[in-house]
């Protein structure tokens, strides 16, 4: 039997394949091209040897087939580059690299051509699962006050892809594919449709100024008591009734409660374990099915210099050695109990992954409110001389909690809202055919994008009938024919017919590729009715509507995906970095957690906050990696040591004099480049040359030691610094190819941490003076730089011949991310009209994205 | 808790002999009626205390080590490996996930598929007999999908079961199976005619993705075929009262892998697969996070970076990972006594299993000398009853003597060797450069 991985894979590719395009060149590739090949690149690309896995003997190439192709062209770029054939071999003349590299680009753009059926063809692809998700969300209107949900989990993981970002082509579809979509859009739709029945109506409120008891709460030590009750349901029919309790807040002169800040009583008593320092509802139990209403009213109390309460609901399951708590909701609450406001906390059970079982159990569903604050800077537990505690002398923002109301599925509207919304189309028809059709043509056109015809509602409606005559309900029936809508392929994938060579994309087409680029979802109606009226090609519309879309606040979908994938970012969240914020005196493991888990949070976003201000006020991209301001909030702030900043919205503010704004120096990208690494200079140099140099690192051989492990097992190595360390990597042979361009680049990065702080240079000795960090480097072109700041002047520099400048960069970066698919040699002409246009116009950015969806290679097809 | 009454009921009386039913059907002569061979590959991440893991003496009159103290009772039915890794030391890192059936060296994913893997051993085995069986085989992990230690031929992950209810589902029905097999049919045939129709309106490139969807229909579709058959004709007397089908794998884990594992061997007894992958959680432990038994510590962060001390360093860490690795042994054990009291022709079903057991790691991050056992199977061939030392010219930090003449042996001569068992060739598997005669009788 074969081997059964990878080396063979790429020879298969390159020498079978289909005639089409090799049939018009056979003679041009045999009589001119081979004999080239044979002579500069067979003694390591042939039948004995295949470096790089890469091997270039045999028949013409099939370029049609994308894989071949991309390999021509990365033969292409080092050919033209002068990468090959390495130095020590004999060099192409002129005229050599001239006919190799001219048939190259001749035939990758026949090949993209006979391939798409036009240049600038995005093969079709289907949406990722977060964008399936969301189209999801959209088209049965599942959005819950408050209350996140992330359905995409549900589905199987997309490939990542580096370029471009978004490569639709990686996106492959399996039966395991088909089969979750089916399931998740079966119980998407089922949690919208209302069973028959309406479930026993119940409501339960608690006024807080009623309760007068003092109870024992779980979780209390030392004789402590805090307020409680019971409360029976409004309606009649519920004989049971509700237990209320709160623990260790503080009474208000009106009788409402105030929670503190649940760290503190974490502290003590662990995280999540007891209903102390929290408002404690137990509900008696109903079934996981619709949706319960939590009205919640509240204020907060927020001292100066303190950031707002954050108010968390959580299920929460308090029977001991089941203990198990899941957030729903999480919220900042900001107004003062002048102005008491109703939060409404809407939890959908059937989307809900919480082990209903332990409520069977226990006969009753818990939900524990409580406030989440976290301060930003350490607050060491205040003791005595002898170690007894003492009064916590630090003003908190509380949390003030008033009338809680809590409304079963059945108990608002009945059918519920979703259910009446989603079925509206067909609401003034009797008929039952022309109701089920009316509701397919609506939910179809929104699901596909597109307007639908009669003749594709036609089979949603026969099996309607079918399942009505197999005994469903009404609309109990509209199940199977709503599932297959949103399975179908015009839900799944990103349908453009093809035309024989380069035309227009159809109005409805570029409607489509517009909306799915900046906002993520397909067009809504303002695009679909100029879609309608065939307008769209007119470049005064387009780009007042590329303004619209980019104005409205669904591009954030756009900046946050497009920032995330191109400077990995999710690195930060996820990654086991630790950035050591335990809180001293409450070492909880939970609560140290959950600063951490904040500042990630945070540490992700800034840099997308600062592509987002650059877009919105057009400014040139050149700030994304040099400002003089930053964007940051109060916990990002105290991180960089500014002060005054107050609040968690992010704002700009003055770059202080000891860093500069923007990615290169923002400690979300320092750490998503460093990977958790203390001594990272070669993670940091790939990262920097692939995302903003925009060149491939390479790959690395299987069976090298990361740098640390080496140094570690070699005591004499370990004795070594970082710089000669590298240098030894960088003398091994096999490695040397693609380390020269990347270990000089990673030095730029040497006076900060792998979390993004400034680092104090070391002393040799104890009595020498520390030296000052040396950053000194090369880009691969052999140009150097003494420290970040000449670092990013040469990013800028746009002398022509410069292959690493940071804007042409970044357009490459958009174009592929626009078009979902990587850029090729036969996109060239444009990149370089777009770049030429965009140094014009000085770099400015909403600028550049407009001339992209203004060019040929996003309109045509 | 499943007890050993119910099993017996469920599996050994209601149901004699359910493989020859299968053969019946497939007209063979009663005389090649031989039970079915299956393998079972039960992956537990995150490095274990290897002061403990391996018994100290090589060969058959090897010491019961104090962590697998539990498998006494199967002695003779297993083998215990010391310096066994994959080729290249591939894995390392928590890279051991993707890599432990696979052994690709290239493959460097931690938390699901960021690039095509290769194809994992299970599904490889599957891919020629899994048409034997409804089933061809599960693919199980406590956090479920793409946390997986199955690939299939185009390198993707194959999603993973963590919902017992649904895999109870699977294996045995529940009762509203057929109408809901029904409706997903319809649904599959109308989604299947717009795509026929939409194909022909595409260019070649865009027909093949949709050749993809077709393609996923009709495996679905035959899938579904299969699964209405069998519930209409033999709904299996197997009731789901007794199993804790509704637990969660993370608060209430004991429960869930008793239960995972009693639904496995009920699954092999019936002869509804015959092979089965079981991952117990990604690679560090994060699923499990805690571990409230052994006083609320985090797996790894005891484990972590425990390459370079002692147990006298670093007590109540290396306790902890021992009282975990315990946990799991002992659950393989009770999972071994199952398997081993059904008969099965003149044998048990533990002679015609081959259970895979061990993690991707040693020392944490450490991908050399793998805690590692083979148990069961003796009917295929195999031969039990030492500890084996593979390597010994590399120690138990990966270093390597470079003057020892060592014919190198991997794991994945072993996947090789188990695949062979089950007469599916898998010569060049990974970086299989031989059997290893060492198991077989």
């Amino acid at each position: 039997m074969t081997r059964l991985y990878a080396p063979f894979v790429i020879l298969l590719m390159l020498t079978a394949g289909v005639p089409s395009v090799r049939a018009e060149q056979p003679t041009d590739f045999d009589r001119v091209v081979k004999p080239l090949l044979a002579k500069h690149c067979i003694a390591c690309h042939g039948a004995e040897k295949q470096r790089g896995d890469i091997r270039l003997d045999g028949p013409a190439p099939d370029l049609v087939n994308a894989k071949v192709r991309a390999t021509w062209e990365k033969v292409h770029s080092m050919l033209v580059r002068g990468e090959m054939p390495p130095s020590e071999k004999t060099k192409l003349t002129t005229d050599e690299l001239d006919t190799l590299t001219t048939w190259i680009r001749q035939g990758v753009e026949r090949g993209v051509l006979a391939d798409r059926g036009g240049t600038g063809r995005t093969t079709m692809r289907r949406l990722t699962r977060v964008e399936y998700a969301r189209m999801l969300q959209d088209v049965l209107g599942l959005h819950f006050s408050n209350v996140p949900i992330h359905l995409w989990e549900k589905l199987p993981n997309d490939p990542q892809a580096e370029a471009p970002l978004n490569d639709g082509d990686l996106l492959s579809f399996q039966s395991l594919h088909l089969k979750t979509h089916v399931e998740l859009a079966e119980k998407a739709v089922s949690a919208v449709l209302a069973p028959e029945a309406r479930p026993t109506p119940f409501t339960y409120r608690i006024d807080p100024r009623s309760l007068t008891q003092r109870v024992n709460v779980n979780g209390f030590q030392r004789g402590d008591k805090g307020f409680g009750g019971k409360v029976a349901a409004k309606q009649t029919d519920v004989t049971q009734t509700a237990t209320v309790s709160f623990g260790v807040t503080e009474r208000n002169a009106d009788d409402t409660f105030s929670l503190p800040p649940i760290y503190r009583i974490d502290g003590y008593l662990g995280r999540d374990k007891v209903n102390a320092g929290s408002c404690y509802f137990e509900l008696p139990l109903f079934a996981k099915s619709g949706v319960l209403h939590v009205r919640i009213r509240a204020a907060a109390v927020i001292p100066k210099e303190e950031g707002a309460p954050v108010l968390r609901v959580a299920l929460h399951n308090n029977v001991i050695n089941q203990i198990y708590g899941k957030e729903i909701a999480s919220f900042p609450v900001t107004n003062s109990p002048d102005k008491f406001r109703d939060y409404d906390v809407e939890i959908p059970l059937d989307l809900l992954d919480f082990p209903w079982v332990l409520f069977e159990r226990s006969g009753r569903v818990n939900l524990r409110i409580t406030n989440d604050y976290m301060p930003i800077t350490d607050r060491v537990k205040p003791v005595t001389e002898k170690g007894k505690p003492q009064v916590w002398p630090w003003q908190e923002p509380m949390l003030v909690l008033d009338q809680i109301e809590v409304n079963g599925p059945g108990t608002l509207a009945w059918p519920p809202r979703r259910h009446q919304t989603l079925l509206a189309a067909g609401d003034k028809l009797t008929d039952e055919n022309e109701r089920a059709s009316a509701i397919f043509t609506e939910v179809a056109s929104r699901a596909w994008r597109r307007p639908v015809t009669a003749a594709e509602v036609a089979p949603l409606v026969k099996l309607y009938q079918q399942r009505r005559k197999a005994g469903d309900s009404r609309d109990g029936a509209l199940l199977q024919p709503l599932t297959a809508v949103l399975v179908s392929p015009f839900a799944i994938y990103i349908v453009e017919r093809k035309a024989e060579k380069v035309a227009p994309l159809t109005d409805l087409e570029l409607a489509n590729r517009l909306s799915m680029f900046l906002w993520g979802r397909g067009p809504d109606a303002e695009l679909l009715t100029l879609a309608g009226q065939k307008k769209l090609h007119d470049p005064k519309v387009l780009a007042s509507q590329v303004d619209r879309l980019l104005d409205n606040g669904r591009s954030q979908v756009f900046t946050d995906d497009f920032v995330h994938r191109l400077l990995a970012l999710e690195r930060v969240e996820k990654d086991p970095i630790s950035f050591n914020l335990t809180l001293r005196t409450f070492t909880n493991a939970k609560v140290a957690d959950l600063r951490e888990v904040r500042l990630k949070h945070d540490l992700a976003r800034e840099p997308v906050r600062h592509f987002a201000h650059v877009l919105k006020n057009n400014r040139s991209l050149h700030e994304l990696i040099g400002s003089d301001y930053l964007l940051v909030n109060d916990r990002l702030a105290s991180y960089y040591g500014i002060a005054d900043v107050t609040g968690g919205e992010f704002r700009t503010v003055p770059a202080p004099a000891d860093r500069k704004g923007g990615w290169l120096t923002t400690a979300g990208v320092l750490a998503a480049a460093s990977r958790g690494n203390k001594e990272a200079t070669i993670h940091r140099g790939v990262y920097l040359l692939q995302r903003f140099l925009g060149e491939h690192p390479g790959t690395p051989p299987g069976n090298v030691e990361p740098l640390e492990v080496q140094a570690k097992a070699d005591a004499k190595r370990g004795k070594l610094t970082i710089r000669e360390q590298v240098k030894l990597h960088t003398s091994i042979n096999t490695c040397q190819l693609c380390h020269r361009k990347i270990d000089p680049l990673g030095f730029v990065w040497a006076e900060y941490d792998h979390l993004g702080q400034k680092v104090a240079p070391k002393p040799a000795s104890r009595d020498s003076r520390a030296p000052a960090i040396d950053c000194s480097g090369k880009l691969p072109d052999g140009r150097t730089f003494g420290d970040l700041g000449e670092f990013v002047t040469l990013l800028k520099d746009e002398k022509p011949k410069s292959r690493y400048q940071f804007g042409e960069v970044l357009v490459r970066h958009l174009m592929g991310y626009a078009l979902a698919r990587p850029v090729g040699l036969h996109d060239e002409a444009e990149i370089r009209e777009l770049v030429r246009s965009a140094r014009r116009d000085g770099w400015r950015l909403r600028g550049v994205i407009k001339s992209i969806i203004l060019s040929k290679s996003f309109t045509h097809g | 808790m499943l007890n050993r009454r119910t099993f017996l009921k469920a599996a050994g009386v209601c149901l004699p002999l359910p493989w020859l039913d299968a053969f019946a059907q497939a007209a063979a002569p009663p005389s090649r009626a031989v039970p079915p061979g299956r393998a079972v590959f039960f992956m537990v991440p995150s490095g274990v205390n290897m002061w403990r893991w391996h018994p100290k003496e090589f060969g058959a009159d090897y010491k019961m080590s104090s962590t697998l103290e539990a498998l006494t009772p199967f002695r003779k039915e297993l083998t215990i490996f010391s310096g066994l890794e994959h080729a290249k030391g591939a894995g390392g890192g928590h890279y051991e996930v993707g890599v432990w059936l696979t052994g690709n060296e290239k493959y460097k994913s931690k938390d699901g598929p960021v690039e095509p893997n290769t194809i994992s051993i299970d599904q490889h085995i599957a891919g020629t007999i899994g048409n034997r069986t409804r089933i061809p085989s599960l693919v199980l992990s406590a956090p479920g999908g793409s946390v997986t230690t199955s690939f299939d031929a185009k390198g993707a992950p194959v999603n993973a079961e963590n919902n017992l209810r649904r895999l109870f589902g699977e294996l045995f029905g529940s009762p509203d199976v057929l109408s809901r097999l029904e409706r997903r049919s319809s649904v599959l045939d109308l989604v299947g005619e717009q795509a026929k129709g939409l194909s022909k309106q595409l260019g070649k490139n865009d027909r093949e993705r949709l050749d993809d969807y077709l393609q996923s229909v009709r495996d679905v579709e035959s899938r579904l075929q299969a699964d209405r058959g069998y519930f209409s004709s033999k709904p299996l007397p197997i009731s789901a009262d007794s199993l804790k089908l509704d637990v969660d794998p993370q608060s209430q884990r004991q429960d869930y892998f008793q239960t995972m594992l009693e639904l496995v061997a009920l699954a092999l007894r019936n002869d509804q697969t015959r092979v089965v992958s079981i991952l117990a959680c990604g690679s560090g432990h994060e699923f499990f996070g805690q571990w409230p038994q052994f006083g609320n510590d985090s797996h790894h962060r005891a484990s972590h970076a425990t390459n370079y001390d002692t147990e006298a360093q670093r007590p109540k860490d290396f306790a902890l990972l021992e009282s975990v690795d315990k946990w799991f042994v002992a659950h393989l054990a009770r999972f071994l006594e199952r398997l081993s009291e059904t008969k099965e022709g003149e044998s048990t079903v533990l002679a015609n299993t081959m259970v895979l057991y061990g993690g991707g790691m040693s020392w944490t991050h450490n991908p050399s000398n793998l805690p590692m056992l083979l148990a069961g199977g003796s009917k295929l061939g195999l031969k039990h009853g030492s500890h084996l030392r593979f390597n010994p010219h590399k120690d138990h930090m990966g270093k390597i003597d470079r003057s020892a003449k060592v014919q190198e042996t991997t794991i994945c001569d072993v996947l090789r060797t188990m695949s062979e068992r089950l007469d599916v060739p898998a010569e060049r598997f990974g970086d299989s450069r031989r059997s290893v005669k060492e198991l077989l009788g």
